[in-house]
């Protein structure tokens, strides 16, 4: 009897899981004989299946106001309720615009950038990796060896300052 | 070199724009919507609308509350909208949100009314249910009110779109576990309160 009820109380468990369809196929194949011994249990099983029917064909309830409308009203009487944004953007571009002004005084791409980053002499080991990357590019590119980092770092901070100061803007309210 | 100067100075980027699908796309429009375009948000909206209201309607019973809960929810990520990362999805994004708002609702309620059953009370009388919903669909709506706001939330989203209970759990931030636990005994409560519609006594 003990052992009946038991069974029965895993029954019930296993016809959910069986609902979940995540039931292995011995677990399915003991449920299964276990149904075909007990009323109760197919029972539950009919009342689950239908109790699953149902909720599946619950109505979707209607709605008459134009929720939509409401809140890009709401949205556009307070500008304080904008996505906060956060200042990613900026920031890199500021790193870049550091790195590819450093790397412009490096090669002394203007005489005022390289006081202003390298007033001593950067020593000849370093001088000498930028040259030997430069060639590899300007081989590549066919730009200008001195030209090219920066150029092309300057580009990058500017569209990401450019991006940011869009973003400010529209945002701004 | 003439397209890199269009890139960086041109407000609509042509080679973003000449793509098609990106512009249907949830993330898509979010990105208008960050960039200031308002109104991409109201297309958002309209997505998700019946997804958020129909949530909002399971938890609540009432149309009145739904529709505020529905405004509220949209509001909430509209400020939000920053922190939302493609990879989860919008959907289950912004279902997260209004389980909770829904689930605060309900709490707040109880504080409030511990002694009443108000959705409970409104169910009977709102004119605004619609009028083909049998007898049956009417029982199990009110079963569902009167289960823990857990269990309903549970049983609503596993229903309404088809979750899975993996899929609930990130939704709801719980383990998969607690959700087939929550699931499993709103199943049992649900066919305890229905046996004399199925059975006849």
């Amino acid at each position: 009897m003990a052992q009946s009820i038991m069974l029965c109380h895993q029954a019930t468990e296993r016809i959910q899981e069986y609902l979940e369809q995540s039931l292995t196929d011995q677990k399915k194949s003991d449920l299964a004989s276990h149904l075909l011994d007990c009323a109760a249990c197919r029972k539950t099983l009919d009342d689950m299946q239908q109790l699953h029917q149902l909720a599946i064909q619950q109505p979707i309830p209607q709605t008459d106001s134009d929720l939509v409308a409401q809140v890009m009203e709401k949205i556009q009487m307070h500008p304080e309720t904008l996505p906060q944004r956060q200042p990613h953007g900026s920031l890199v571009a500021l790193l870049l615009l550091v790195l590819g002004l450093g790397y412009a005084g490096l090669l002394g791409w203007h005489q005022w950038v390289s006081r202003l980053f390298f007033p001593v002499n950067p020593g000849s080991w370093l001088q000498r990796a930028v040259n030997i990357l430069d060639d590899q590019t300007a081989q590549l590119t066919g730009m200008q060896p001195s030209w090219i980092w920066p150029v092309l770092l300057l580009l990058l901070a500017l569209t990401l300052l450019w991006n940011h100061r869009t973003l400010s803007r529209n945002s701004g309210g | 070199m003439d397209g890199i100067i269009k890139y960086v100075f041109h407000r609509e980027r042509p080679f973003v724009l000449n793509r098609k699908q990106p512009t249907e796309t949830d993330a898509w429009l979010i990105r208008r919507v960050l960039k200031g375009e308002r109104n991409a948000y109201a297309l958002l909206m309209k997505r998700y609308q019946k997804l958020v209201y129909t949530i909002a309607y399971r938890m609540t019973g009432r149309v009145e509350d739904a529709e505020d809960l529905t405004q509220e929810c949209f509001l909430r990520a509209y400020t939000a909208l920053s922190r939302f990362r493609t990879e989860q999805g919008f959907g289950p994004w912004i279902s997260r949100i209004i389980s909770n708002l829904c689930l605060n609702w309900i709490d707040k309620k109880k504080r409030e009314l511990p002694a009443t059953d108000d959705a409970l009370d409104n169910l009977s009388v709102d004119p605004r249910r619609s009028v083909e919903t049998n007898e049956l669909q009417m029982a199990l709506q009110e079963a569902i009110l009167r289960l823990p706001s857990r269990h309903r939330l549970v049983f609503t989203l596993r229903y309404l779109e088809g979750h899975d209970c993996r899929q609930i759990a990130q939704i709801m931030e719980i383990p998969e576990g607690t959700v087939k636990t929550y699931l499993f005994r709103a199943r049992q409560k649900l066919q305890k309160q229905l046996r004399h519609f199925w059975h006849g006594g």
